[in-house]
């Protein structure tokens, strides 16, 4: 049905708690700076109500200081808090945000991505890491330590001060305790060795690494280095001994299930006391997956002109059943902003309504390499067609058949990019041209470069024959529950048909198919290749960069010599020299400096390599991503902004700052 | 009458362990199980799933036990404190999570039965009583006609015509000015305006049914000699019809509750996936999909113990109205 | 289909018409069935011939196609002469880039008369037998589409999917039905043989079975497919669980005729006579009791049709590329089309018109079961 994200309790398992969103900030060279803001309007909270102080509060929260509820809010902020550039103007409080999802457990990105807090985000260009919730860090020259320091004065939402003690807790009794944590996530082991936490004092401290690890900087906005210790070490062994008795009594089997049942802070969130840092903190969730969020008195983020933010007072994540009365709904104007759940067929309907309902629908530049992309299964058990596999010919016929503009008009209206999946024109050392390389529309050249192979047509000249001379029948198996992808597939099917290639498209079911992938048992391996970000690939699998495996552990084509790579040549079957040259490469861009010639010139060539040899056969790429916004919702990105999974959707244009023009 | 209650109770209690055996070995018997599926999720997310990391969540969850274990753990939890077990993808006992959603598919499937009866009742009579005749051949028709229809399709359909032509909010049982607050009139009325859609939707294809038992029982009961016994003693005819033969041609409603039941626990499913209603339909077939087998596997047998509680039901009322039953 | 009534001449044959001569006089007698009998006869023959009476190949798709609205059938020319042949005008396309939504219209210009046994798309029939004959279409097949009921997302002509699709949700009902009157004779016969504690266990899973909410039993036994199935066995898969439920009802049917047959005058007669047992069940009761089961299989193929679209539905039946009105639905199943296409919900009203039939027919068929009845 959907694309499920679930990350929250892997990694709370493998000790990385994420932030679900990741909240970055405008670069200092940004046009749209706070200098540039609009004249300012003055902020709903009454002046004269308030105690004359250095920032001004949601009058919410004015009439809980009155009441005696809440410290004043300059003792709230820290001594000097981080001032958040508005996009456009300052804001007035109040209102709203709300979305709509098709299924509870989903990660609904245009509310979880406002309530993170991650230790550092993107700058709005997406090309540096700023520091978010902390003061400041930076890393010493062989990438071997990772200095942090803390904001001082800065609180939990529930008052407490932020400081080390909660790095420590989060370091020493989850990350390396090896029941919240049996296994470390490899992020936060470089080298194979999990890394060491040095605290220095309130407010100070370093991660160091075994090996030099300069991708820490990128993995630093999906991590936070910290758990509300005063709040969540009741349900600890460590803290208290009967802990486990605490947990039967909440119907849990063991301590550290209730422990992490109360630490969840993802989509399934339960308890509404956990303190957090983000802007807008848990209330409520009914069983039917509706959730509340309302603002956190203590966030420690002012605008220009010393307004605490955020502006708006609630968010509300909505459930519906299915796809179609979450489109009725939207239509019908509920919900302040969509995008993730959008679709660009129903783009005309959104158009038709825009009005009536009052909202603007856009489309944003989206940065996926490819809808779809073909590996065949260069280890294929089958000799004959592991030979006509690896054969370079036999690759760009294919490719040359496809009538991709087709395909663009068909799926895409027309709005994507007929291309090969090769990374998207971002990453610092990109080539133009590389994409389109095999890529037109040319059944005479597919058929010659057939011929060349040695693929004869059969008696009926219908099909072509294997060179071993049996008939030549693929099968192209896609997911399922991706209705999309059987549907492009049978358009290819027709098109390879053309050309004499018989193959057989089927549905199967996700898990199924990756273990038939995984035990090297297909014929061709398909998926929707995202064009994840440069840091994103460094940081991770740079899998982009090394088709035709996509996955580590689920290689599209070819998992036996994945599976050599991986065991120094123990196991599986050996591949080709390019192959061992393109993984060289990658290992060697991964510890090479960003930035740097070298850095660029390694980059070059696993682009180039991979757009040579066309080992995975893409159709369209680059295709917008629709958005929804209501027309009363400011200071919210244009569509000019990147929308991208690869970039977390809308983390960079901070929801703090947006406000609702009542 | 006491010796037929008793016996049949007795029965359910079988019948209950039957089906909580055939419940659990459905669920366990596709390959692979919610860490599968969770994993595969981690994948397309692009992220790691080591071996290491799915061994360690399915000791967790206790997925590495012998299947017979965690079914008598299972039963004995659901016996002992009504425990359900614990669902993996929304992380909370299934017990908060069914409840009320099986208490909002008892009472859509009740409201649907009720209807259908208001409908079916008169419709059968005029039907039998006037056989053969326009309206009847009328009835007919649209009563199949409604049969026909996939449920699916016309609850879609009166979705998009209430929200295009009449402004409705269609989705879900209130609007989104009710659905946090506190009960009132208020709400109550706003809940009507929504669930009128399942409703209709449920008892257009069951109505049929029933009109055709009703007509056909009737007819059956008109033709005996007591009833041309009755009319030539002078009695009226509307008098006559209503206090004897609609008496006895009641018995197929109340009995009917036994079949209506299931196949209206079976609609509620569909239509609540199109409608967005918060009943077990669409919590059920998610957590089919993602083998969160505890919440799949407690919804099933809640589902079809209610039915089944419900075939009991109808047994004794019709024990209650007929004592023909109660004499056998 | 010529026998329309029994010769009212021939009243004195009414005592010496075998029993299937009385049934067919009495169903014959019962209009709204005949004509409901007939159209199921045109439907499954569109279905055995779908490539034929087809206009296209269901797989054509083109991009300036894309939901091309139901094409008119015009008998005036433009220039306002008549035409007794039909014809269509052609289209043309253009994307609306503010919507980004493809918009077909006519073209006034090209007229297409519609022909019959014209050439079309080459088929292989039943996989058998090569042709490019078509029942109808338009000479310049090649370039213009005739779209009788519109075009899908991918410009795909509806109406030949349409009779595509009848192969299979048409079939998956016969056969379920089939399926369920093997398990149904077989365990309702030995229920009703054996008696006894066998008799009694087979009525407890019946009253089981039949007391389970079938979609949610559906939907769990579906998701246990084998998922290397090919499509060919997870159709036979979906048919068998859809008569897991459908044979109860045909056991509790044979159960109990065979119970009351043998209380019959009749077949007491001719026991007495000293019938040998085999000629008894074989002459005497299965033909009465057969009238009964086709009725009743009639009346049980609805079930399996909807249902079968029920799990396409549900995301759970069959999946493209295999054609069904189940998958055709499924894809028609949202919003965009219901407002900006709702040609594409047309399989619907055949599943419709074909339910509305089956039961009438099967109406039909359970009276004139009993010729001897009122």
């Amino acid at each position: 049905m959907t694309r499920r994200i679930t990350r929250r309790e892997f990694l709370v398992v493998s000790g990385a708690t994420v932030a679900t969103g990741l909240a970055a900030a405008c670069g200092a060279g940004e046009s749209e700076g706070p200098a540039d803001a609009a004249p300012a309007e003055a902020p709903a909270a009454d002046e004269a109500a308030m105690p004359m102080g250095k920032y001004r509060e949601a009058p919410e929260l004015s009439e809980m200081v009155q009441a005696g509820l809440l410290p004043p809010v300059d003792e709230r902020l820290p001594a000097d808090p981080w001032v958040l550039p508005v996009l456009r103007e300052i804001g007035k409080y109040g209102g709203e945000m709300s979305s709509i999802v098709a299924d509870p457990t989903a990660n609904l990105f245009e509310i979880s991505n406002a309530r993170g807090a991650a230790a550092a985000g993107r700058s709005y260009d997406l090309g540096s890491i700023i520091p978010i919730a902390v003061e400041s860090f930076s890393v010493n020259d062989d990438s071997t330590e990772l200095s942090v320091s803390l904001r001082a004065g800065q609180k939990w939402s529930d008052g407490t001060p932020f400081t080390t003690e909660h790095v420590s807790f989060w370091y020493e009794d989850i990350l390396l305790n090896e029941e919240l944590t049996p296994v470390v996530n490899k992020k936060l082991a470089p080298g194979g060795e999990t890394l060491k936490l040095e605290v220095e004092d309130d407010f100070n401290f370093k991660l160091v690494f075994a090996v030099p690890y300069p991708v820490i900087i990128d993995i630093l906005p999906s991590l936070s280095l910290w758990s509300p210790k005063q709040y969540l070490s009741q349900w600890h062994a460590s803290y208290n001994e009967d802990a486990d008795a605490k947990a039967n009594e909440e119907n849990f089997d063991a301590w550290y299930e209730a422990f992490q049942y109360h630490a969840d802070e993802g989509e399934t969130q339960q308890d509404a006391d956990l303190p957090v840092l983000g802007p807008w903190v848990f209330e409520k969730q009914d069983t039917q997956g509706n959730t509340t969020y309302t603002r956190n008195p203590y966030y420690w983020a002012v605008d220009a002109e010393g307004n605490q933010l955020p502006y708006v007072d609630r968010l509300q994540k909505l459930v519906v059943e299915n796809r179609e009365v979450l489109t009725a709904k939207i239509l019908a104007g509920e919900g302040t902003h969509h995008s993730w759940f959008l679709s660009l067929a129903d783009f005309p309907l959104y158009k038709q309504n825009e009005e009536a309902a009052n909202f603007t629908a856009r489309l944003h530049p989206d940065l996926r390499a490819s809808e779809m992309g073909m590996a065949f299964n260069y280890t294929h058990t089958d000799p004959v067609l592991r030979k006509l596999f690896n054969d370079v010919k036999w690759r760009q016929a294919l490719s040359h058949a496809l009538d991709r503009n087709e395909i663009n008009e068909l799926r895409f209206a027309g709005r994507g990019v007929p291309r090969n999946p090769i990374m998207h024109p971002g990453p610092l050392f990109w080539q133009e041209g590389l994409d389109q390389m095999y890529t037109a529309y040319d059944v005479d050249l597919a058929n010659s470069l057939l011929d060349e192979v040695g693929l004869a047509w059969d008696s009926d000249n219908k099909f072509r024959l294997r060179p071993d001379g049996e008939p030549l029948a693929l099968t192209m198996e896609v997911d399922a529950g991706r209705a999309d992808l059987s549907e492009t597939g049978n358009l290819i099917k027709s098109y390879w048909a053309a050309v004499g290639v018989n193959i057989n498209v089927k549905g199967q079911d996700q898990q199924f198919y990756m273990q038939r992938m995984r035990a090297n048992e297909h014929d061709i391996g398909v998926w929707a290749i995202g064009g994840a970000s440069e840091p994103y690939s460094r940081q991770n699998e740079p899998i982009r960069y090394r088709p035709p495996w996509h996955w580590s552990s689920t290689p599209l084509g070819g998992p036996l010599w994945r599976q050599w790579l991986d065991t120094d040549g123990a196991e599986g079957m050996e591949p080709p020299d390019i192959i061992k040259e393109l993984w060289e490469t990658t290992v060697q861009w991964q510890a090479e400096t960003f930035g740097t010639d070298r850095y660029k010139e390694l980059g070059l060539k696993m682009l180039q390599i991979n757009a040579e040899n066309v080992w995975l056969i893409g159709t369209v790429g680059l295709v917008p991503r629709a958005s929804i916004i209501r027309n009363t919702v400011r200071n919210a990105p244009d569509s000019d902004n990147i929308l991208s999974i690869e970039y977390g959707m809308w983390t960079h244009y901070q929801q703090e700052q947006w406000w609702i023009d009542a | 009458m006491w010796k037929f209650l008793l016996q049949r109770l007795l029965l359910f209690i079988p019948t209950f362990l039957v089906i909580s055996v055939i419940t659990f070995v459905l669920i366990q018997a596709p390959p692979g199980d919610y860490i599968n599926s969770y994993a595969t999720q981690l994948e397309a997310s692009g992220e790691e799933a080591s071996e290491a990391l799915l061994l360690a969540l399915r000791k967790r969850y206790g997925l590495d036990q012998p299947v017979y274990i965690q079914y008598v753990k299972w039963l004995w939890g659901i016996f002992t404190r009504l425990d359900f077990g614990h669902s993996m993808q929304w992380n909370r006992p299934v017990g908060d999570l069914i409840w009320d959603r099986l208490a909002w598919t008892v009472l859509i499937s009740f409201l649907t039965i009720i209807f259908t009866w208001i409908l079916a009742f008169p419709i059968g009579i005029y039907s039998a009583t006037h056989q053969y005749s326009g309206f009847d051949y009328s009835f007919t028709f649209l009563g199949f006609v409604g049969a026909g229809i996939p449920d699916f399709l016309l609850a879609l359909v009166l979705m998009w015509l209430g929200f295009a032509f009449f402004g409705l909010d269609m989705g879900g049982l209130f609007s989104e000015a009710f659905r946090d607050a506190p009960w009132s009139w208020a709400k109550f009325v706003d809940m009507l305006k929504h669930l009128w859609v399942p409703v209709v939707v449920l008892s257009v294809s069951s109505t049929a049914g029933l009109i055709r038992t009703m007509r056909a029982n009737l007819l059956d009961e008109l033709r005996k000699p007591y009833v041309i016994t009755a009319r030539s003693k002078g009695m009226t005819e509307w008098h006559l019809v209503l206090k004897y033969p609609v008496r006895v041609a009641l018995n197929p409603f109340i009995s009917s509750i036994a079949y209506v039941l299931p196949q209206l626990v079976s609609g509620t499913t569909i239509i609540s996936i199109v409608l967005s209603l918060p009943t077990t339909g669409p919590i059920q077939i998610r957590s089919l999909m993602s083998q969160d087998m505890y919440l799949a596997g407690s919804i099933f047998l809640l589902l079809a113990s209610l039915t089944i509680l419900g075939t009991f039901i109808s047994d004794i009322l019709l024990a209650v109205v007929d004592p023909r039953i109660r004499l056998e | 289909m010529t026998v329309a009534t029994p010769p009212k001449s021939a009243e004195a044959n009414l005592y010496t018409a075998s029993q299937w001569q009385l049934m067919w006089w009495r169903f014959s007698r019962h209009r709204v069935a005949v004509v409901s009998m007939i159209l199921l006869v045109f439907a499954y023959g569109a279905a055995l011939f779908a490539e034929f009476v087809s206009p296209h190949d269901p797989n054509r798709f083109s991009s300036s196609w894309v939901l091309a609205p139901p094409m008119r059938l015009h008998f005036t020319r433009p220039d306002g002469s008549f035409s007794l042949r039909p014809f269509v005008y052609g289209l043309t396309s253009a994307r609306d880039e503010e919507t980004l939504a493809m918009v077909v219209v006519p073209d006034e210009t090209q007229v297409h008369p519609i022909r019959f046994w014209v050439k079309g798309d080459p088929y292989t029939l039943w996989g058998q037998f090569d042709s490019d004959l078509h029942l109808f279409g338009i000479d310049v097949w090649a370039e213009q589409p005739l779209f009788l009921l519109g075009a899908d997302d991918l410009g795909r002509d509806l109406f030949s999917r349409i009779m595509y699709g009848a192969r299979i949700s048409l079939s998956i009902g016969l056969l379920g039905v089939g399926f369920s009157l093997l398990f149904g004779v077989v365990l309702g016969g030995i229920s009703g043989y054996y008696g006894g504690l066998i008799d009694v266990i087979i009525q407890r899973i019946i009253e089981l079975l039949r007391s389970l909410p079938t979609i949610p039993l559906w939907l769990t036994l579906v998701v246990i497919l084998p998922p290397h199935w090919s499509a060919l066995r997870v159709y036979f898969g979906i048919t068998l669980i859809l008569s897991l439920i459908g044979w109860t009802g045909m056991a509790r049917v044979v159960r109990g005729r065979f119970l009351a047959l043998r209380e019959e005058d009749f077949i007491m007669a001719a026991r007495l006579a000293n019938a040998p047992q085999m000629r008894i069940i074989m002459r005497h009761m299965v033909p009465s009791f057969t009238s009964h089961l086709i009725a009743q299989m009639t009346l049980a193929v609805p079930g399996m049709i909807l249902g079968e679209t029920a799990l396409s539905f549900l995301g759970l039946g069959l999946q493209p590329p295999v054609v069904s009105w189940g998958v055709l639905l499924q894809g028609a199943q949202n919003l965009r089309s219901v407002v900006l296409a709702p040609w594409l919900l047309l399989p619907g009203l055949f599943v419709v018109a074909v339910i509305l039939a089956f039961n009438f027919a099967g109406d039909g068929l359970r009276d004139a079961a009993d010729p001897y009845a009122i």
